[in-house]
């Protein structure tokens, strides 16, 4: 190939040689024009070959040049990563085909140059083609999409850009076909993907549609809240809750206007929290809307959606609900109302034994609050309701849902309830009537009944049974056995009574019976004297229990007649003792057990100024003693009263007015029949005038034992002084002196004259006002 | 002859006889008189300090004094005769005859004698012979 350059030049070279020599010998021989033939040659020979060098030059050099660009060409062709190839538009045959080609098609490069372009493509494809070579024209043109087969059969798409070429001189054409097979599926693929969105979203919207049907059903609003650009989404489904006409949008702050100013702390604090922690909150409000109020919940929660805040949730409009509740609540509390007002206690169950309702009634009846039992358990509330008789009664009624009337006895607090347990249909309601007081009158009279038949077998008495509307009496057997009267007075008027009471006790008897029934006690008691069948009176205590109907009117009394006769006589005795002892001028105290006054006589207020009234259960100690009661003493008569022994004291006390008294007390133990300790007996006896009398002969005592010692002082000091005074004259030899001293003895003399005046007035002065009979005996 | 002798008596009249016997029967060369008990004990606490040798050699104590008797101050002065003044001896002088106070008087052994006064010549001569008596056992 490289040789064309040279082969050209060559050419060209003969050619010019050849001419220039013929026409210079042309001319040389046939015009005969000399001008010099070699010469002539010799230059026109040297011009071809210069001019043939230079030819030979350029078109080398231009023949590189092509050669440099058919390489890039084919390394185009051949590198093209599109399969490309050259076809000859005659008979469509392949003339040259890439390396992509091959690899795309599955063809080998020997097969495609065997093949034509009618080959590669399915047989309804073929007039198209035909047709469009047909009209291929010179120039680069886009042939549109492509169906072509490869080897395996399997079809592609392809997109064929084409343009004419000289292919060795023949009319070819350069096609580079681009796979568009993936492309188009995922276009396909997209097209059916979006068209199947578009289904999903007619679905979507007709859903939501019904939604929206629902929801307003539901009362039911969705919404969506941008916290960060203050957006609400879902405001016109909110408010479409409560409002009919279309009023557009309403924004987040209208809304929250219309939120009731006592609701709105509440709703801004479930956003703040619902904002800080995105848990879900639920707040109910109200808000007026068109001068409608209605109850809205509202339940939110948080979200990030693509790193936005946004709080979404729904708002229900439960103003209806509210409404219902109301009117239940009214017609609760009319129930409840109604329940509190009735006296019986009340109190609800549910089927898990909590306590759902007590009323008033049961509050008081069993010191309870409602607030503090409601919603427990009830055996927590009423630990000891185990142990009662009638637990089973209550369960039986949850569990069989029968009622059961019961009564039952609450020893804890003392008291019987009638119990009525009702099956409800949360669970249990039981009433509770609080008939202490009714069962206490029937223990009463069940006590009463007992002790009249055990009565009416003992021994002393004869028991009545006094009607007070028909005035009949009706006695037992003891009016027999005690008082004569045999069976035909089993049933007397009352005047048979009133005609066998001594008729000095008549009066005061049937008056003080009169009385008993009439001022409306239970209990009347007497005593007098009845006459036996035998016409001897005996002593009897009559006492009887009166028995009032529901209008508190006296119907009728049940008593005894009991012989008190033996004892009235016995008592006799006693009351002469007794007697005796009021009379006595000791002062007598008598004391129980535990040391406290039980009995004084007379002489005792005399002394002392105490009634029995203002002594009665004081100890006569802490009413008697004070300031100057000598504390051994006292500490004495408690320890012998605790030894239950004798004392003797004597000691100082006091009266009311607070004048202080010498008492002289001898206390014994007393005992009964049985031995049991009864209390001290205390003899007392105003021993004042002799203490007095004591205490001043004590006082002569002390003014003796004073004289004495003046006699031994102050009289002997004068004597003692005479006799020194004497002693000094006899030793004395100077008469001087002893002058002297005479004088002094002398003036000792008056002294001691003086000195025994005085101890004589002392005495007399300690003495002389006194009248003392024993006055002579002390000197 | 004792050298010092202290009477403690409250009594005037008695204190001029003493003072009177002593000097006739030329009994002590000086005499010291104190009016009560509390005096005396200042006397001797004076004594104490002043390191003053010449303590009585007897003491006349009078019972009944104002002030402080004569026991009290023999109470006191019990406790301090053996240590600081041994030479020191104590008449009681009274003139109660109550027997009581020679029982009680018997009890200090500082006491020599209970005299009941007025006191003699002869009491003067037995103290002395006791005096003497005492200076020759010590």
């Amino acid at each position: 190939m490289h040789r064309i350059p040279l082969r050209t030049s060559l050419i060209y070279f003969i050619v010019g040689t050849t001419g220039i020599v013929a026409t210079d010998l042309l001319l040389h021989y046939v015009f005969q024009i000399d001008r010099g033939l070699t010469v002539a040659i010799a230059k026109g020979l040297l011009f071809v070959a210069v001019s043939s060098l230079m030819l030979y030059l350029m078109i080398r050099k231009n023949y590189r040049k092509l050669r440099r660009s058919e390489k890039q060409y084919r390394a185009l062709f051949e590198n093209n990563p599109s399969p490309t190839w050259i076809y000859k538009l005659a008979d469509q045959r392949f003339l040259a085909v890439n390396e992509a080609a091959v690899q795309k098609y599955g063809y080998s490069r020997d097969e495609f140059l065997s093949m034509t372009c009618l080959e590669l493509r399915p047989q309804e494809d073929v007039e198209r083609f035909l047709n469009f070579v047909g009209t291929f024209h010179d120039e680069y043109q886009t042939a549109g999409t492509w169906r072509h087969r490869l080897n395996n059969g399997e079809i592609i798409y392809v997109t064929i850009n084409t343009y004419p070429v000289d292919f060795n001189g023949e009319e070819a054409a350069l096609v580079i076909a681009e796979d568009i097979t993936k492309r188009l599926k995922t276009e396909q693929e997209a097209e059916q993907k979006s068209k199947k969105l578009e289904e999903l979203n007619e679905k979507l919207l007709e859903k939501r549609e019904r939604l929206r049907y629902v929801q307003k059903l539901a009362k039911v609003a969705g919404w969506e809240y941008y916290p960060d650009e203050d957006r609400l989404v879902g405001a016109d489904e909110i408010l479409g809750l409560f409002s009919a006409e279309d009023k557009g949008s309403p924004t987040y702050a209208e809304l929250f206007e219309a939120i009731i100013p006592e609701d709105l702390p509440k709703v801004l604090r479930a956003n703040k929290q619902l904002l800080r922690t995105g848990q879900k909150t639920e707040v109910s409000y109200r808000i007026r809307w068109n001068e409608q109020l209605r109850y809205l919940r509202q339940v939110g929660e948080a979200d990030l959606l693509d790193g936005v805040r946004i709080l979404r949730g729904m708002v229900q409009d439960v103003t209806a609900m509210k409404n219902m509740e109301k009117e239940r609540d009214q017609a609760g509390s009319t129930l409840s109302r109604t329940l509190d007002s009735i006296t019986d206690g009340v109190i609800e169950l549910d089927r898990s034994w909590r306590v759902t309702r007590v009323n008033k009634a049961f509050e008081k009846l069993l010191e309870i609050e409602a607030g503090k039992v409601v919603g427990l358990a009830v055996l927590d509330v009423f630990p000891d309701a185990v142990s009662l008789k009638s637990f089973p009664e209550y369960t039986n009624v949850m569990e069989k849902g029968s009622v059961s009337r019961f009564e039952e006895y609450y020893a804890s607090r003392e008291q019987w309830f009638f119990v009525t347990a009702i099956p409800t249909q949360e669970g249990i309601a039981v009433y509770f009537k609080d008939i202490t007081e009714h069962k206490r009158n029937e223990e009463q009279v069940r006590i009463w009944l007992h002790r009249y038949e055990s009565v009416a077998k003992a021994t002393s008495e004869a028991i009545f049974d006094f009607d007070l509307k028909t005035m009949m009496l009706i006695w037992n057997q003891g009016l027999e056995r005690i008082y004569g009267y045999g069976p035909e007075y089993q049933e007397t008027p009352l005047s048979w009574w009133e005609e066998r009471v001594h008729p000095e006790d008549r009066q005061r008897a049937s008056e003080s019976l009169d009385k008993g029934i009439r001022n409306g006690s239970t209990f009347w008691s007497e005593q007098y004297r009845f006459r036996c069948a035998d016409g001897t009176y005996k002593y009897v205590e009559d006492s009887g229990h009166i028995i009032f109907d529901s209008n508190q009117e006296a119907v009728q009394m049940i008593g005894s007649l009991r012989d008190i006769d033996e004892l009235i006589k016995a008592n006799a005795e006693n009351k002469r003792l007794a007697e005796i002892i009021t009379k006595v001028n000791n002062v007598i105290v008598i004391t129980d057990v535990e040391g406290k006054i039980s009995y004084i006589n007379p002489r005792f207020t005399e002394v002392t100024g105490y009634t029995f009234e203002e002594v009665a259960g004081r100890k006569p100690g802490e009413v008697l003693q004070g300031a100057e009661s000598d504390p051994q003493t006292v500490r004495h008569m408690g320890e012998a009263i605790r030894a239950r022994q004798f004392f003797s004291v004597e000691i100082i006390n006091y009266t009311r007015e607070g004048r202080k008294y010498w008492m002289q007390i001898d206390c014994t133990p007393i005992y009964d029949d049985f031995g049991n300790h009864q209390g001290f007996i205390a003899i007392q006896n105003d021993v004042t005038e002799r203490k007095e009398r004591e205490v001043l002969l004590q006082e002569h005592v002390r003014i003796l034992k004073e004289i004495s010692w003046l006699n031994s002082h102050e009289i002997r000091r004068p004597v003692t002084e005479i006799m020194g005074l004497m002693y000094l004259i006899k030793d004395s030899d100077s008469e001087l002196e002893k002058v002297e001293l005479y004088g002094l003895v002398n003036e000792a003399a008056h002294n001691l004259d003086r000195i025994v005046r005085e101890v004589a007035m002392k005495a007399y002065s300690l003495y002389g006002e006194k009248s003392l009979g024993s006055t002579d005996k002390l000197f | 002859m004792i050298d010092n002798l202290l009477i403690i008596e409250d009594e005037e009249d008695t204190i001029s006889i003493l003072k009177r016997l002593v000097s006739a029967n030329q009994f002590a060369k000086n005499i010291h008189v104190l009016r009560n008990g509390k005096e005396g004990i200042d006397y001797f606490e004076t004594l104490t300090l002043e390191k003053n040798t010449n303590a009585p050699d007897l003491v006349l104590l009078d019972i009944h004094m104002p002030q402080m008797n004569g026991w009290d101050f023999l109470e006191w002065f019990t406790i301090r005769h053996k240590q600081e003044f041994p030479n020191t001896s104590v008449c009681m002088i009274t003139v109660s005859d109550d027997p009581k106070y020679q029982q009680q008087a018997s009890r200090y052994s500082c006491v020599v004698e209970l005299i009941q006064k007025p006191l003699s010549r002869n009491h003067l001569s037995y103290l002395r012979q006791f005096q003497v008596h005492r200076k020759r056992l010590y």
